[in-house]
Protein backbone atom coordinates (compact mmCIF):
# COMPACT_ATOMS: atom_id res chain seq x y z
CA UNK A 1 0.00 0.00 0.00
CA UNK A 2 1.61 3.18 -1.20
CA UNK A 3 1.13 6.38 0.62
CA UNK A 4 -1.70 7.98 -1.46
CA UNK A 5 -3.56 4.66 -0.59
CA UNK A 6 -2.58 4.86 2.95
CA UNK A 7 -4.06 8.35 3.02
CA UNK A 8 -7.25 7.30 0.75
CA UNK A 9 -8.24 5.13 3.57
CA UNK A 10 -7.21 7.06 6.49
CA UNK A 11 -9.23 9.77 5.04
CA UNK A 12 -12.39 7.47 4.69
CA UNK A 13 -12.04 5.89 7.80
CA UNK A 14 -12.01 9.28 9.60
CA UNK A 15 -14.50 10.38 7.66
CA UNK A 16 -16.85 7.53 8.70
CA UNK A 17 -15.75 7.08 11.78
CA UNK A 18 -16.56 10.70 12.16
CA UNK A 19 -20.15 10.57 10.75
CA UNK A 20 -21.03 7.69 12.33
CA UNK A 21 -19.64 9.29 16.16
CA UNK A 22 -22.24 12.10 15.38
CA UNK A 23 -24.85 10.39 14.12
CA UNK A 24 -24.66 7.43 17.22
CA UNK A 25 -25.07 10.45 19.42
CA UNK A 26 -28.09 11.81 18.03
CA UNK A 27 -29.63 8.37 17.70
CA UNK A 28 -29.11 7.84 21.35
CA UNK A 29 -30.26 10.96 22.33
CA UNK A 30 -33.82 10.64 20.14
CA UNK A 31 -34.04 7.05 21.72
CA UNK A 32 -33.48 7.67 25.13
CA UNK A 33 -36.90 10.02 25.24
CA UNK A 34 -38.56 7.52 23.98
CA UNK A 35 -37.92 4.69 26.37
CA UNK A 36 -40.30 1.55 26.93
CA UNK A 37 -43.30 3.43 26.52
CA UNK A 38 -42.79 4.60 22.67
CA UNK A 39 -45.57 2.18 21.45
CA UNK A 40 -47.18 -1.11 22.25
CA UNK A 41 -46.35 -3.55 18.91
CA UNK A 42 -48.95 -6.53 19.05
CA UNK A 43 -49.37 -8.74 16.10
CA UNK A 44 -53.15 -8.43 15.24
CA UNK A 45 -53.49 -11.84 14.87
CA UNK A 46 -56.31 -13.12 17.04
CA UNK A 47 -54.96 -16.16 20.13
CA UNK A 48 -55.98 -19.10 18.22
CA UNK A 49 -53.64 -17.97 15.17
CA UNK A 50 -50.91 -17.35 16.94
CA UNK A 51 -49.70 -21.02 18.23
CA UNK A 52 -49.17 -21.64 14.25
CA UNK A 53 -46.91 -19.04 14.10
CA UNK A 54 -45.09 -20.00 17.62
CA UNK A 55 -44.70 -23.52 16.72
CA UNK A 56 -42.58 -25.95 19.37
CA UNK A 57 -41.27 -22.17 20.97
CA UNK A 58 -44.81 -20.80 22.53
CA UNK A 59 -43.94 -20.74 26.18
CA UNK A 60 -40.81 -18.37 24.69
CA UNK A 61 -43.16 -15.99 22.59
CA UNK A 62 -45.86 -15.88 25.71
CA UNK A 63 -42.94 -14.84 27.48
CA UNK A 64 -41.98 -12.01 25.12
CA UNK A 65 -45.32 -10.84 24.78
CA UNK A 66 -45.65 -10.28 28.54
CA UNK A 67 -42.39 -8.48 28.90
CA UNK A 68 -43.52 -6.23 25.95
CA UNK A 69 -46.85 -5.94 27.99
CA UNK A 70 -45.27 -5.22 31.29
CA UNK A 71 -42.93 -2.58 30.06
CA UNK A 72 -45.22 -0.69 28.21
CA UNK A 73 -47.57 -0.50 31.31
CA UNK A 74 -45.03 0.22 33.55
CA UNK A 75 -43.79 3.45 31.61
CA UNK A 76 -46.98 5.19 32.97
CA UNK A 77 -47.66 6.15 29.63
CA UNK A 78 -51.50 7.21 29.80
CA UNK A 79 -53.19 4.05 27.69
CA UNK A 80 -55.27 5.40 25.07
CA UNK A 81 -58.16 2.97 23.81
CA UNK A 82 -56.35 0.98 20.82
CA UNK A 83 -53.81 0.67 23.62
CA UNK A 84 -56.30 -1.02 25.77
CA UNK A 85 -57.51 -3.14 22.93
CA UNK A 86 -53.86 -4.08 21.87
CA UNK A 87 -52.90 -5.28 26.05
CA UNK A 88 -56.02 -7.72 26.13
CA UNK A 89 -54.99 -8.59 22.45
CA UNK A 90 -51.42 -9.49 23.60
CA UNK A 91 -52.35 -11.06 26.87
CA UNK A 92 -55.32 -13.05 25.10
CA UNK A 93 -52.02 -14.00 22.58
CA UNK A 94 -49.98 -15.50 25.96
CA UNK A 95 -52.53 -17.05 27.62
CA UNK A 96 -53.15 -19.35 24.68
CA UNK A 97 -49.71 -19.83 23.91
CA UNK A 98 -49.31 -20.43 27.58
CA UNK A 99 -52.16 -21.17 29.67
CA UNK A 100 -50.27 -21.98 32.63
CA UNK A 101 -48.35 -18.99 33.20
CA UNK A 102 -49.40 -17.13 36.32
CA UNK A 103 -47.80 -13.71 35.36
CA UNK A 104 -50.16 -13.33 32.51
CA UNK A 105 -53.01 -13.89 34.16
CA UNK A 106 -52.21 -11.73 37.25
CA UNK A 107 -51.67 -9.27 34.68
CA UNK A 108 -54.81 -9.98 32.95
CA UNK A 109 -56.51 -9.44 36.55
CA UNK A 110 -54.56 -5.98 37.21
CA UNK A 111 -55.23 -4.42 34.09
CA UNK A 112 -58.08 -5.18 32.04
CA UNK A 113 -61.11 -4.86 34.26
CA UNK A 114 -59.67 -1.74 36.62
CA UNK A 115 -57.42 0.12 33.83
CA UNK A 116 -59.09 -0.86 30.54
CA UNK A 117 -62.83 -1.14 32.17
CA UNK A 118 -62.54 -4.11 30.19
CA UNK A 119 -64.28 -7.05 33.08
CA UNK A 120 -65.89 -9.58 30.81
CA UNK A 121 -62.61 -9.69 28.67
CA UNK A 122 -60.84 -10.16 31.92
CA UNK A 123 -63.57 -13.03 32.92
CA UNK A 124 -63.26 -14.30 29.59
CA UNK A 125 -59.43 -14.77 29.55
CA UNK A 126 -59.01 -15.75 32.93
CA UNK A 127 -61.27 -18.53 32.50
CA UNK A 128 -58.45 -20.30 29.85
CA UNK A 129 -56.09 -20.50 32.88
CA UNK A 130 -58.84 -21.57 35.10
CA UNK A 131 -59.82 -24.54 32.70
CA UNK A 132 -56.10 -25.48 32.65
CA UNK A 133 -55.48 -24.91 36.24
CA UNK A 134 -57.65 -27.41 38.09
CA UNK A 135 -55.65 -26.94 41.34
CA UNK A 136 -55.13 -23.08 41.39
CA UNK A 137 -57.86 -21.37 42.89
CA UNK A 138 -56.73 -17.83 42.17
CA UNK A 139 -58.45 -17.71 38.14
CA UNK A 140 -61.83 -18.85 39.64
CA UNK A 141 -61.70 -16.23 43.08
CA UNK A 142 -60.58 -13.42 40.21
CA UNK A 143 -63.65 -14.37 37.78
CA UNK A 144 -65.65 -14.72 41.01
CA UNK A 145 -64.60 -10.87 42.03
CA UNK A 146 -65.37 -9.17 38.80
CA UNK A 147 -69.07 -10.99 38.63
CA UNK A 148 -69.31 -9.46 42.17
CA UNK A 149 -67.53 -6.30 42.03
CA UNK A 150 -67.61 -5.02 38.38
CA UNK A 151 -71.12 -6.40 36.80
CA UNK A 152 -72.73 -6.78 40.08
CA UNK A 153 -74.02 -10.42 39.21
CA UNK A 154 -73.78 -11.93 42.40
CA UNK A 155 -75.84 -15.04 41.50
CA UNK A 156 -72.82 -15.69 38.85
CA UNK A 157 -69.82 -15.05 41.55
CA UNK A 158 -71.27 -17.36 43.86
CA UNK A 159 -71.45 -20.33 41.36
CA UNK A 160 -67.65 -19.69 40.72
CA UNK A 161 -66.64 -19.38 44.16
CA UNK A 162 -68.44 -22.15 45.48
CA UNK A 163 -66.83 -24.28 42.16
CA UNK A 164 -63.45 -22.55 43.25
CA UNK A 165 -63.88 -23.51 46.83
CA UNK A 166 -63.66 -27.29 46.07
CA UNK A 167 -60.32 -26.83 44.96
CA UNK A 168 -57.65 -28.35 47.11
CA UNK A 169 -56.23 -25.78 49.92
CA UNK A 170 -58.57 -22.82 48.40
CA UNK A 171 -58.55 -19.99 51.24
CA UNK A 172 -61.82 -20.64 53.29
CA UNK A 173 -62.54 -16.59 52.41
CA UNK A 174 -63.64 -18.02 49.31
CA UNK A 175 -66.46 -20.13 50.65
CA UNK A 176 -67.69 -17.55 52.81
CA UNK A 177 -67.78 -14.91 49.87
CA UNK A 178 -69.45 -17.36 47.68
CA UNK A 179 -72.18 -18.30 50.63
CA UNK A 180 -72.57 -14.17 51.26
CA UNK A 181 -73.12 -13.69 47.14
CA UNK A 182 -75.77 -16.69 47.97
CA UNK A 183 -77.62 -14.92 49.86
CA UNK A 184 -77.71 -11.72 47.66
CA UNK A 185 -78.97 -13.81 44.65
CA UNK A 186 -81.36 -15.83 46.80
CA UNK A 187 -79.23 -19.14 46.93
CA UNK A 188 -79.42 -19.82 50.51
CA UNK A 189 -80.04 -23.68 50.08
CA UNK A 190 -76.91 -24.28 47.99
CA UNK A 191 -75.05 -22.24 49.88
CA UNK A 192 -75.99 -24.58 53.00
CA UNK A 193 -75.99 -27.42 51.43
CA UNK A 194 -72.20 -26.72 50.14
CA UNK A 195 -70.90 -25.91 53.04
CA UNK A 196 -72.39 -29.00 54.94
CA UNK A 197 -70.55 -30.77 52.21
CA UNK A 198 -67.25 -29.01 52.79
CA UNK A 199 -67.46 -29.84 56.84
CA UNK A 200 -67.07 -33.52 56.11
CA UNK A 201 -63.95 -33.17 54.68
CA UNK A 202 -61.19 -34.76 57.26
CA UNK A 203 -58.44 -32.43 56.55
CA UNK A 204 -60.35 -29.05 57.73
CA UNK A 205 -58.55 -27.83 60.46
CA UNK A 206 -60.13 -26.65 64.06
CA UNK A 207 -60.91 -22.59 63.21
CA UNK A 208 -61.96 -23.13 59.35
CA UNK A 209 -64.54 -26.25 60.73
CA UNK A 210 -66.00 -23.38 63.56
CA UNK A 211 -65.97 -20.87 60.21
CA UNK A 212 -67.84 -22.92 58.39
CA UNK A 213 -70.23 -23.83 61.48
CA UNK A 214 -70.84 -20.18 62.21
CA UNK A 215 -71.78 -19.68 58.24
CA UNK A 216 -74.11 -22.48 58.26
CA UNK A 217 -75.60 -21.75 61.26
CA UNK A 218 -76.25 -17.94 59.65
CA UNK A 219 -77.42 -19.14 56.63
CA UNK A 220 -80.10 -21.62 58.19
CA UNK A 221 -81.00 -18.29 60.43
CA UNK A 222 -81.40 -16.75 57.38
CA UNK A 223 -83.39 -19.58 55.58
CA UNK A 224 -86.01 -20.13 58.17
CA UNK A 225 -86.81 -16.07 57.82
CA UNK A 226 -86.84 -16.30 54.13
CA UNK A 227 -89.18 -18.97 54.42
CA UNK A 228 -91.45 -16.51 56.43
CA UNK A 229 -91.19 -14.02 54.13
CA UNK A 230 -92.16 -15.46 51.64
CA UNK A 231 -95.48 -16.82 53.15
CA UNK A 232 -96.20 -13.71 54.84
CA UNK A 233 -96.33 -12.13 51.29
CA UNK A 234 -98.44 -14.57 50.19
CA UNK A 235 -100.89 -14.16 52.53
CA UNK A 236 -100.73 -9.81 53.10
CA UNK A 237 -99.14 -9.60 49.44
CA UNK A 238 -96.28 -7.31 51.18
CA UNK A 239 -93.53 -7.65 53.11
CA UNK A 240 -93.80 -7.60 57.26
CA UNK A 241 -92.52 -4.30 58.47
CA UNK A 242 -90.17 -5.59 60.86
CA UNK A 243 -89.10 -9.44 61.89
CA UNK A 244 -91.42 -9.50 64.75
CA UNK A 245 -94.00 -9.30 63.33
CA UNK A 246 -93.03 -12.82 61.69
CA UNK A 247 -93.17 -13.62 65.18
CA UNK A 248 -96.53 -11.91 66.15
CA UNK A 249 -98.58 -13.19 62.92
CA UNK A 250 -97.11 -17.23 63.59
CA UNK A 251 -95.15 -17.21 60.68
CA UNK A 252 -91.97 -17.76 62.78
CA UNK A 253 -92.39 -18.89 66.36
CA UNK A 254 -88.93 -17.04 67.10
CA UNK A 255 -85.83 -15.35 65.32
CA UNK A 256 -83.35 -18.06 65.26
CA UNK A 257 -79.61 -17.49 66.58
CA UNK A 258 -77.18 -14.76 64.54
CA UNK A 259 -73.61 -16.12 64.97
CA UNK A 260 -72.57 -12.85 63.52
CA UNK A 261 -74.62 -10.09 64.75
CA UNK A 262 -77.14 -9.18 67.95
CA UNK A 263 -80.02 -10.12 65.43
CA UNK A 264 -80.70 -10.24 61.61
CA UNK A 265 -81.17 -7.03 59.61
CA UNK A 266 -83.84 -6.77 57.42
CA UNK A 267 -84.71 -4.98 54.19
CA UNK A 268 -88.35 -4.54 53.76
CA UNK A 269 -88.37 -3.12 50.19
CA UNK A 270 -86.95 -6.28 48.66
CA UNK A 271 -87.31 -8.55 51.93
CA UNK A 272 -83.97 -9.67 52.28
CA UNK A 273 -82.56 -10.65 55.42
CA UNK A 274 -78.52 -10.33 56.13
CA UNK A 275 -76.13 -11.75 59.06
CA UNK A 276 -74.15 -8.59 59.27
CA UNK A 277 -74.23 -5.14 58.15
CA UNK A 278 -71.76 -5.58 55.27
CA UNK A 279 -74.01 -7.52 53.35
CA UNK A 280 -76.84 -4.99 54.28
CA UNK A 281 -75.39 -2.53 53.14
CA UNK A 282 -73.97 -3.32 49.72
CA UNK B 1 -22.84 -52.95 9.05
CA UNK B 2 -19.20 -51.77 9.96
CA UNK B 3 -19.19 -49.84 6.93
CA UNK B 4 -22.23 -47.94 7.59
CA UNK B 5 -20.22 -47.00 10.67
CA UNK B 6 -17.87 -46.15 8.97
CA UNK B 7 -19.70 -43.42 6.98
CA UNK B 8 -21.04 -42.19 9.90
CA UNK B 9 -17.52 -41.97 11.43
CA UNK B 10 -15.94 -40.09 8.65
CA UNK B 11 -19.32 -37.53 8.97
CA UNK B 12 -19.03 -37.01 12.13
CA UNK B 13 -15.25 -36.31 11.84
CA UNK B 14 -16.20 -33.92 8.71
CA UNK B 15 -18.68 -32.00 11.45
CA UNK B 16 -16.26 -31.89 14.18
CA UNK B 17 -13.87 -30.46 11.56
CA UNK B 18 -16.34 -27.35 10.90
CA UNK B 19 -16.35 -26.29 13.89
CA UNK B 20 -19.85 -26.98 14.67
CA UNK B 21 -19.52 -28.30 18.29
CA UNK B 22 -17.76 -25.44 18.79
CA UNK B 23 -20.22 -22.99 18.00
CA UNK B 24 -22.81 -25.22 19.96
CA UNK B 25 -20.84 -25.18 23.17
CA UNK B 26 -20.56 -21.14 22.54
CA UNK B 27 -24.27 -20.83 22.39
CA UNK B 28 -24.28 -22.72 25.93
CA UNK B 29 -22.47 -20.48 27.52
CA UNK B 30 -24.35 -17.62 26.12
CA UNK B 31 -27.63 -19.72 27.24
CA UNK B 32 -26.04 -19.48 30.70
CA UNK B 33 -26.04 -15.51 30.95
CA UNK B 34 -29.15 -15.00 28.71
CA UNK B 35 -31.32 -17.20 30.95
CA UNK B 36 -30.56 -15.36 34.17
CA UNK B 37 -30.85 -11.97 33.06
CA UNK B 38 -34.15 -12.87 31.06
CA UNK B 39 -35.68 -14.47 34.42
CA UNK B 40 -34.64 -11.65 36.41
CA UNK B 41 -36.91 -9.70 34.52
CA UNK B 42 -40.27 -11.57 35.72
CA UNK B 43 -41.76 -11.24 38.84
CA UNK B 44 -43.60 -14.51 39.20
CA UNK B 45 -42.97 -17.68 37.86
CA UNK B 46 -39.49 -17.14 36.85
CA UNK B 47 -38.41 -20.75 37.29
CA UNK B 48 -40.93 -21.80 34.32
CA UNK B 49 -39.04 -18.85 32.13
CA UNK B 50 -36.02 -20.68 33.10
CA UNK B 51 -37.11 -24.31 31.79
CA UNK B 52 -39.14 -22.80 28.44
CA UNK B 53 -35.63 -20.65 28.13
CA UNK B 54 -33.24 -23.52 27.95
CA UNK B 55 -35.20 -26.50 26.48
CA UNK B 56 -36.67 -23.47 23.86
CA UNK B 57 -32.32 -23.34 23.24
CA UNK B 58 -31.54 -26.32 22.68
CA UNK B 59 -34.82 -27.33 20.23
CA UNK B 60 -33.64 -24.19 18.16
CA UNK B 61 -29.66 -25.34 17.76
CA UNK B 62 -30.83 -28.81 16.73
CA UNK B 63 -32.95 -27.17 14.06
CA UNK B 64 -30.16 -24.74 13.14
CA UNK B 65 -27.88 -27.69 12.70
CA UNK B 66 -30.72 -29.91 10.61
CA UNK B 67 -31.29 -27.19 8.55
CA UNK B 68 -28.23 -25.15 7.73
CA UNK B 69 -25.62 -28.25 8.43
CA UNK B 70 -26.89 -31.61 7.42
CA UNK B 71 -28.41 -30.24 4.29
CA UNK B 72 -24.95 -28.67 3.51
CA UNK B 73 -23.37 -31.79 4.28
CA UNK B 74 -25.05 -34.32 2.34
CA UNK B 75 -25.77 -31.65 -0.28
CA UNK B 76 -21.85 -31.09 -0.62
CA UNK B 77 -21.08 -34.51 -1.19
CA UNK B 78 -23.44 -34.89 -4.11
CA UNK B 79 -22.14 -31.40 -5.29
CA UNK B 80 -18.85 -31.78 -5.00
CA UNK B 81 -18.94 -35.29 -5.87
CA UNK B 82 -16.81 -36.68 -3.09
CA UNK B 83 -19.91 -39.34 -2.93
CA UNK B 84 -18.11 -41.26 -5.73
CA UNK B 85 -15.21 -41.55 -3.79
CA UNK B 86 -16.93 -43.54 -0.79
CA UNK B 87 -19.71 -45.10 -3.15
CA UNK B 88 -16.81 -46.84 -5.15
CA UNK B 89 -15.24 -48.46 -2.14
CA UNK B 90 -17.04 -51.50 -1.67
CA UNK B 91 -19.68 -49.17 -0.03
CA UNK B 92 -23.52 -49.39 -0.77
CA UNK B 93 -25.92 -46.95 -0.97
CA UNK B 94 -27.94 -47.95 1.50
CA UNK B 95 -24.98 -48.27 3.94
CA UNK B 96 -23.82 -44.47 3.37
CA UNK B 97 -27.33 -43.12 3.78
CA UNK B 98 -27.27 -44.77 7.19
CA UNK B 99 -23.94 -43.95 7.98
CA UNK B 100 -24.65 -40.79 7.21
CA UNK B 101 -27.85 -40.37 9.46
CA UNK B 102 -25.80 -41.89 12.17
CA UNK B 103 -23.04 -39.54 11.79
CA UNK B 104 -25.32 -36.78 11.64
CA UNK B 105 -27.63 -38.17 14.42
CA UNK B 106 -24.59 -38.29 16.61
CA UNK B 107 -23.65 -34.76 16.22
CA UNK B 108 -27.33 -33.66 17.37
CA UNK B 109 -27.18 -36.10 20.19
CA UNK B 110 -23.97 -34.50 21.44
CA UNK B 111 -25.43 -31.18 21.22
CA UNK B 112 -28.51 -32.43 22.79
CA UNK B 113 -26.19 -33.43 25.58
CA UNK B 114 -24.31 -30.37 26.06
CA UNK B 115 -26.91 -27.63 25.63
CA UNK B 116 -29.26 -30.25 28.33
CA UNK B 117 -26.09 -29.71 30.40
CA UNK B 118 -25.62 -26.32 29.93
CA UNK B 119 -29.73 -25.74 30.50
CA UNK B 120 -29.81 -27.44 33.54
CA UNK B 121 -26.93 -25.18 35.36
CA UNK B 122 -28.72 -22.51 34.18
CA UNK B 123 -32.00 -23.55 35.04
CA UNK B 124 -30.41 -24.27 38.49
CA UNK B 125 -28.49 -20.70 38.99
CA UNK B 126 -31.72 -19.60 37.66
CA UNK B 127 -33.83 -20.93 40.63
CA UNK B 128 -31.36 -19.84 42.81
CA UNK B 129 -31.65 -16.13 41.83
CA UNK B 130 -35.17 -16.06 41.74
CA UNK B 131 -35.10 -17.67 45.28
CA UNK B 132 -38.21 -19.82 45.82
CA UNK B 133 -39.85 -19.42 42.65
CA UNK B 134 -39.57 -22.91 41.15
CA UNK B 135 -42.09 -24.20 39.37
CA UNK B 136 -44.51 -26.06 42.16
CA UNK B 137 -43.99 -29.94 40.82
CA UNK B 138 -40.75 -29.69 39.02
CA UNK B 139 -38.94 -32.31 38.69
CA UNK B 140 -35.53 -32.73 36.87
CA UNK B 141 -36.42 -36.30 35.57
CA UNK B 142 -39.02 -34.55 33.62
CA UNK B 143 -36.87 -31.24 32.67
CA UNK B 144 -34.10 -34.91 31.05
CA UNK B 145 -37.04 -36.37 29.74
CA UNK B 146 -38.44 -33.40 27.82
CA UNK B 147 -34.87 -33.11 26.28
CA UNK B 148 -35.04 -36.62 25.41
CA UNK B 149 -38.36 -36.47 23.48
CA UNK B 150 -37.31 -33.17 21.48
CA UNK B 151 -33.85 -35.24 20.44
CA UNK B 152 -36.35 -37.83 19.26
CA UNK B 153 -38.23 -34.91 17.44
CA UNK B 154 -35.19 -33.62 15.94
CA UNK B 155 -34.04 -37.11 14.72
CA UNK B 156 -37.58 -37.16 13.23
CA UNK B 157 -36.49 -34.26 11.20
CA UNK B 158 -33.18 -35.06 10.04
CA UNK B 159 -34.25 -38.31 8.90
CA UNK B 160 -36.94 -36.29 6.58
CA UNK B 161 -34.59 -33.58 5.49
CA UNK B 162 -32.13 -36.66 4.27
CA UNK B 163 -35.39 -37.87 2.74
CA UNK B 164 -35.57 -34.79 0.93
CA UNK B 165 -31.81 -34.12 -0.11
CA UNK B 166 -31.95 -37.51 -1.75
CA UNK B 167 -35.02 -36.54 -3.65
CA UNK B 168 -33.52 -33.40 -4.62
CA UNK B 169 -29.83 -32.22 -4.49
CA UNK B 170 -30.87 -28.75 -4.54
CA UNK B 171 -29.96 -27.51 -0.94
CA UNK B 172 -32.37 -24.77 -1.08
CA UNK B 173 -35.18 -26.65 -2.14
CA UNK B 174 -34.35 -29.83 0.34
CA UNK B 175 -34.05 -26.86 2.88
CA UNK B 176 -37.70 -25.25 2.15
CA UNK B 177 -39.37 -29.10 1.75
CA UNK B 178 -38.00 -29.66 5.04
CA UNK B 179 -38.74 -26.67 7.06
CA UNK B 180 -42.84 -27.38 5.58
CA UNK B 181 -42.42 -30.60 7.08
CA UNK B 182 -41.44 -28.78 10.21
CA UNK B 183 -44.13 -26.58 10.06
CA UNK B 184 -46.72 -28.97 9.21
CA UNK B 185 -45.59 -30.88 11.94
CA UNK B 186 -46.06 -28.81 14.55
CA UNK B 187 -49.02 -27.22 13.96
CA UNK B 188 -51.38 -29.98 12.18
CA UNK B 189 -53.21 -31.04 14.84
CA UNK B 190 -53.29 -28.08 16.31
CA UNK B 191 -55.14 -26.90 13.35
CA UNK B 192 -57.37 -30.18 13.31
CA UNK B 193 -58.47 -29.14 16.86
CA UNK B 194 -59.08 -26.08 15.96
CA UNK B 195 -61.11 -27.11 12.85
CA UNK B 196 -62.92 -29.27 14.96
CA UNK B 197 -63.28 -27.54 18.00
CA UNK B 198 -64.94 -24.53 16.43
CA UNK B 199 -67.15 -26.30 14.41
CA UNK B 200 -66.13 -24.51 11.56
CA UNK B 201 -65.89 -27.41 8.95
CA UNK B 202 -67.85 -30.46 9.73
CA UNK B 203 -66.14 -33.57 10.71
CA UNK B 204 -66.37 -35.47 7.52
CA UNK B 205 -65.70 -32.27 5.01
CA UNK B 206 -62.82 -32.54 2.97
CA UNK B 207 -60.54 -30.18 4.58
CA UNK B 208 -60.66 -32.43 7.57
CA UNK B 209 -59.99 -35.39 5.44
CA UNK B 210 -56.95 -33.80 4.07
CA UNK B 211 -55.40 -33.07 7.45
CA UNK B 212 -56.46 -36.57 8.69
CA UNK B 213 -54.58 -38.03 5.53
CA UNK B 214 -51.87 -35.61 6.37
CA UNK B 215 -51.65 -36.90 9.67
CA UNK B 216 -50.66 -40.53 8.41
CA UNK B 217 -47.66 -38.84 5.98
CA UNK B 218 -46.34 -36.17 8.15
CA UNK B 219 -45.06 -36.62 11.68
CA UNK B 220 -46.68 -35.12 14.93
CA UNK B 221 -43.86 -33.19 15.97
CA UNK B 222 -46.12 -31.43 18.37
CA UNK B 223 -46.39 -35.10 20.02
CA UNK B 224 -43.12 -34.88 21.30
CA UNK B 225 -42.98 -31.09 22.68
CA UNK B 226 -43.22 -31.44 26.59
CA UNK B 227 -41.77 -28.09 26.87
CA UNK B 228 -44.66 -26.81 29.30
CA UNK B 229 -44.97 -29.82 31.06
CA UNK B 230 -41.38 -29.62 32.13
CA UNK B 231 -42.03 -26.18 32.68
CA UNK B 232 -45.23 -26.63 35.52
CA UNK B 233 -43.98 -30.55 36.18
CA UNK B 234 -47.34 -31.23 35.34
CA UNK B 235 -48.45 -35.01 35.31
CA UNK B 236 -47.34 -37.28 32.35
CA UNK B 237 -48.78 -40.66 30.80
CA UNK B 238 -46.14 -43.06 30.84
CA UNK B 239 -48.05 -45.43 28.30
CA UNK B 240 -48.73 -42.45 26.06
CA UNK B 241 -44.98 -41.41 26.24
CA UNK B 242 -44.04 -44.81 25.35
CA UNK B 243 -46.09 -44.91 22.80
CA UNK B 244 -45.00 -41.38 21.36
CA UNK B 245 -41.48 -42.69 21.56
CA UNK B 246 -42.59 -45.42 19.58
CA UNK B 247 -44.10 -44.09 17.04
CA UNK B 248 -41.03 -41.56 16.40
CA UNK B 249 -38.28 -44.36 15.90
CA UNK B 250 -40.75 -46.50 14.32
CA UNK B 251 -41.77 -43.01 11.66
CA UNK B 252 -37.77 -42.59 11.33
CA UNK B 253 -37.52 -46.04 10.01
CA UNK B 254 -40.00 -46.03 7.77
CA UNK B 255 -38.74 -42.45 5.94
CA UNK B 256 -34.94 -44.34 6.33
CA UNK B 257 -36.14 -47.24 4.43
CA UNK B 258 -37.78 -44.63 2.01
CA UNK B 259 -34.82 -43.00 1.58
CA UNK B 260 -32.98 -45.51 0.75
CA UNK B 261 -34.95 -46.99 -1.65
CA UNK B 262 -35.09 -43.67 -3.62
CA UNK B 263 -31.45 -42.78 -3.54
CA UNK B 264 -30.80 -46.92 -4.76
CA UNK B 265 -32.78 -46.02 -7.83
CA UNK B 266 -30.97 -42.54 -8.44
CA UNK B 267 -28.89 -41.76 -10.73
CA UNK B 268 -26.18 -39.58 -9.23
CA UNK B 269 -23.91 -39.19 -12.66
Amino acid sequence: MNIKQTGVFLLSFLCFAAVFFASSLEVKKNRKTLGANYSLQINPLPGKIIPFFAGEFKGLMANHILLKIGAFVGSDKKISFDEKEKIRLGLEQALTLDPYFMQTYLLAQALLPWDCHMPEEAIRLLEIPRKHLSWDWRPGYYIGFNYYYFLNNYSKASEIFFETAKIKNSPLLITLLGSRFAIKSKRTKAAIFLLTDMLKDPELNKNNRESISKRITGLKGILLIENGLENYKKTFNVYPPNLDTLIKKDFLKNLPPNPYYKTYLYRQKDGRVFFDKTGYNK
Amino acid sequence: MNKAWLVAWITFKDCMRNRALYGIILLGLVLFFVNIIITGMFSWEAGKVAVDMGLSIISFSGLILIFFFSINNISNDIYNRTIYLILSRPVSKAQYILGKYAGLSLIILISSILLGLCAAVSVKLSFISVDGQIPFNFSWSLFFLSILFLTISLLILMALTLFWVSITTHQFTAFLLSLGCYFVGQNMENVKNIILSTKFLAENSLPVKVISCVSWVMPNLAAFDLKTTAAYGLPVNTTALLWVGLYGISYIGVILTLTIFIFQRRELA
